[in-house]
């Protein structure tokens, strides 16, 4: 062990106790280190909870046909509701699937999909909410919705995401079953609420077409969701689209769509990690501030474990070690709150709403970030203890 | 063969134009088993031959051969291992660690030698003994009085039985009594463990107890015939 | 923020024109190699041109169902003409490509025509295997052609009813890759 590194190194306590020697300042450094990656923690977990949340939003044999050029704006897309039917009838690639009464139930949803104004039961401001009109046909594309609580919406009701409330900057009691909300001038009653695996549907209120069409005077539809039919892909679709081109129709995987999202937010992610590489100079800065103090108040003792004959680098190395056991703390103590106090935080955004995420990678990365921090924190202050001068050192007071 | 040999050793600093030589042209040789003190007014050099013996300084010109090595040309990591065996060094403000223990900082150059645990305890606490301190072994630095820190440096230069042993001004910060009390077992380890010695001193009354005293002015290096006996004039 | 935009879009056109030269690049080194060994290829695409070529707008208008027809035309139409298989879009040869700094996600999608006109002088090309199925193999590769690549089509019109028509091809003329 003493030998690891071809020379005799310090005591592992030397360092350990060092960190004890004035434990107030150590314990302010801990703190603003723990800090440090807790920041570094809520701004990774942002990043994943975006990606995530766009990743998982795109079902793999779900294909969204809407209107030509709309691929990266559905509210844009306009489709006649009559072409649902035709679509439903010709396109041979969707699943069908074995109906109640012995027909076939074509597995499409046709929706309309809006950013509106909604106004919730005693709140006098009115936000930004995101509203899907649905069909029954709906679940059987979106697979992935599951009702958590109530109903699926009858006439004149609404089903409520798990973080509608955070898109809608309100408290949940707000959106309870039975509470009403209003939109597009007419008053919705809760009838449930649904979540849909950490999607972006998740901040959405569904209501059923009809009923939406009807209270906006709107005879059409944004987009109708597909489910493939197990060996067709979206080359089937896309055939029929551009073989229909008098329909302007374009076919885009529900995945590709919320790819491209995710590339919409490219600044914001850049300036995420901005933020991170900032925070985390911050942190080196208060870390090699701290560790250029233990240089320069002990540079008589440095310099008598040199002259007793510790060689430089094993006085570096205990230097590293020191700043190294600050920032592991640091870290893990950021871990353990990042995990308790910050996994699941519900952020709103623009786009929609979803959730911090702090699952393994991200802790990996703020750790990594804290450790990081450490070394580089360490490395300057452990460079200036090689330098010093053994006999200039002993004569420092 | 003398323990130590020095042949026209000098150290000149350039600060500017201007040249300080704290050490001109010195020559020396100590006997093992020897106990030299070195006088000499403040700023004549001698913390800077102490030192250059202790290898952890370069002269600018001349040799000095410790056990038979020729330390000046030695890299600054053969240096550091060098010292580890042979050099003990007593400091004027002791120079403990102040996190570690009397125990711990007796230990410390122990854990630079090819040494089992059941081996450094045991010379350890030879040590503490020797120097009357095994009832503090537990005590941190800030714990002991004065004279106590300095006896746990000494502990600490010795316990490696290195070849020398040099002090610099080790009762410098100390009363008179406890003065005695250190000088006291700095001759004691000389006598009974034929411990080779150098120590510098501004005392007279200090010097007296080595077995052969030397002096600097202005970096030269005189030998004073001692003053008891008055043909043993001894030197190069 | 608005600058950053601007930025990317920059960015984005200069890694288009990387992509445009390296991709000249491979198709240029690999087109000797795969003459001979195209068999598929050598079936589809023909030596010479075929006479009296029509516009895209034009077949449009006047052809019937399972008329003989030839068309010339450019690959283009959307952003994605191609399909992954053996089919795509062309336009008429009339309208122009998008000039950079327009603010178009592609020259080849003519987003600078009135959407109306584009639809009308847009058609569907689809090479088939003898069940009526599009052959599985990516025109790009198949035929060697690329987006905006100036082609003669010859093929049979199909007609659905009175808006949609597409055309069945059988052999494919490269005008200008
Ligand atoms: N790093 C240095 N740069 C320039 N001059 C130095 C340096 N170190 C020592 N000196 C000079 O060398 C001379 C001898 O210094 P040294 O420390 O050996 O004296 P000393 O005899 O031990 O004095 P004191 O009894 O006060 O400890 C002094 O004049 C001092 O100013
Ligand atoms: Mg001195």
């Amino acid at each position: 062990m003493y030998e690891a590194f071809g020379f005799r190194l310090l005591p592992w306590d030397y360092g350990v106790r060092n960190l004890l020697r004035r434990p107030a300042r150590s314990a302010m450094t801990l703190f603003g280190l723990t800090l440090v990656v807790v920041l570094v923690l809520v701004v990774v977990g942002f990043i994943r909870g975006l990606e995530v949340s766009l990743s998982v939003s795109g079902d793999p044999q779900v294909v969204l046909i809407h209107t030509l050029g709309a691929a990266e704006n559905m509210e844009n897309s306009s489709i006649p509701s009559s072409q649902a039917a035709l679509l439903s009838a010709s396109l041979k690639s969707v699943q069908r699937q074995q109906g109640p009464s012995g027909s076939k139930v074509v597995c499409a949803s046709p929706e309309l999909f809006l950013g509106t104004q909604v106004n919730i039961d005693h709140e006098s401001e009115e936000s930004l909410g995101l509203v899907r009109g649905i069909t029954p046909a709906t679940p059987l594309v979106r697979r992935n919705v599951q009702i958590l609580q109530g109903n699926w919406p009858g006439p004149g009701e609404v089903l409520v995401g798990r973080l509608a409330a955070t898109k809608l900057g309100t408290r949940p009691e707000e959106l309870a079953v039975g509470k009403t909300v209003t939109f597009e001038g007419r008053t919705w009653k809760i009838s449930g609420h649904f979540a849909s695996t950490g999607s972006a549907l998740e901040a959405e209120l569904w209501c059923p077409l009809e009923d939406l069409q009807l209270a906006m005077k709107r005879q059409d539809l944004s987009l109708v969701a597909i489910l493939l039919a197990s060996g067709a892909d979206l080359a089937d679709v896309d055939e029929f689209c551009k073989e229909r081109l008098d329909l302007e129709l374009q076919a885009t995987a529900e995945s590709t769509y919320y790819a491209s999202l995710q590339r919409h937010y490219g600044p914001v992610r850049l300036l995420a990690w901005l933020i991170v590489v900032i925070i985390a100079g911050a942190g080196i800065f208060t870390g090699m501030n701290v560790m250029y103090g233990a240089v320069t108040g002990r540079v008589r003792e440095l310099a008598t474990l040199q002259t007793i004959g510790f060689v430089r680098r094993a006085i570096a190395l205990s230097l590293l070690q020191e700043g190294m056991l600050l920032a592991m703390s640091a870290s893990l103590l950021a871990a353990a709150f990042a995990v308790i106090a910050i996994q699941g935080t519900a952020v709103r955004f623009t786009m929609g709403a979803f959730t911090l995420r702090v699952d393994s990678t991200t802790v990996l990365i703020g750790v990594g970030v804290g450790l990081l921090v450490g070394v580089l924190g360490s490395i300057p202050p452990a460079i200036r203890a090689m330098r010093l001068p053994v006999v200039e050192g002993l004569k420092a007071i | 063969m003398p323990l130590v040999e020095i042949h026209g050793l000098t150290k000149e600093y350039h600060k500017g134009d201007q040249k300080i030589v704290p050490l001109r042209d010195a020559s020396l040789a100590i006997d093992k088993g020897d106990f030299v003190s070195l006088m000499g007014a403040s700023g004549s050099g001698k913390s800077t031959l102490l030192n250059l013996i202790a290898g952890i300084d370069r002269p600018t010109s001349g040799t000095i051969h410790v056990a038979g090595t020729d330390i000046a040309s030695l890299t600054r990591t053969q240096l550091a291992h060098w010292r580890a065996r042979n050099v003990g060094y007593i400091f004027q403000l002791y120079n403990l660690i102040p996190v570690l223990t009397a125990y711990e900082n007796i230990e410390l150059p122990l854990l630079l030698l090819p040494l089992a645990r059941a081996e450094r305890q045991k010379r350890v606490e030879i040590a503490l003994a020797a120097v009357g301190l095994t009832d503090r072994a537990d005590h941190y630095p800030r714990q002991l009085s004065g004279g106590q820190e300095q006896r746990v440096g000494i502990a600490r230069a010795i316990v490696g039985d290195p070849a020398v042993v040099v002090a610099d001004e080790p009762t410098g910060d100390l009363d008179a009594e406890t003065s005695e009390q250190i000088l006291h077992l700095l001759q004691r380890l000389n006598a009974e463990l034929g411990t080779t010695l150098l120590m510098v001193t501004h005392d007279p009354k200090s010097a007296s107890i080595a077995r052969r005293q030397l002096r600097l002015d202005k970096g030269v290096l005189l030998e004073p015939e001692p003053p008891k006996v008055a043909l043993a004039a001894r030197g190069a | 923020m608005f600058k950053s935009t601007r930025f990317a879009l920059s960015i984005l056109t200069v890694g288009l024109l990387v992509v445009g030269c390296t991709r000249n690049d491979s198709s240029n080194k690999t087109d000797p190699d795969k003459k001979p060994s195209n068999a598929v290829a050598s079936k589809h695409v023909l030596d010479s041109e075929p006479a009296s070529a029509k516009g895209v707008k034009e077949v449009k208008q006047q052809a019937k169902d399972g008329d003989e027809v030839v068309v010339v035309g450019r690959i283009g139409g959307s952003d994605k003409p191609f399909t992954g298989r053996a089919s795509f879009t062309i336009v008429d040869v009339s309208f122009k490509p998008c000039p950079d700094g327009e603010g178009c996600p592609t020259p080849w999608d003519f987003c600078c025509e009135a959407p109306d006109d584009l639809a009308k002088g847009t058609i569907f090309v689809k090479f088939v295997d003898s069940a009526g199925k599009t052959l599985a193999n990516d025109a790009k590769a198949l035929l060697g052609v690329k987006e905006l690549s100036t082609i003669v089509i010859r093929g049979q019109a199909k007609r659905d009813d009175d808006k949609s028509i597409s055309i069945v091809a059988n052999g494919v003329f490269i005008k200008q890759k």
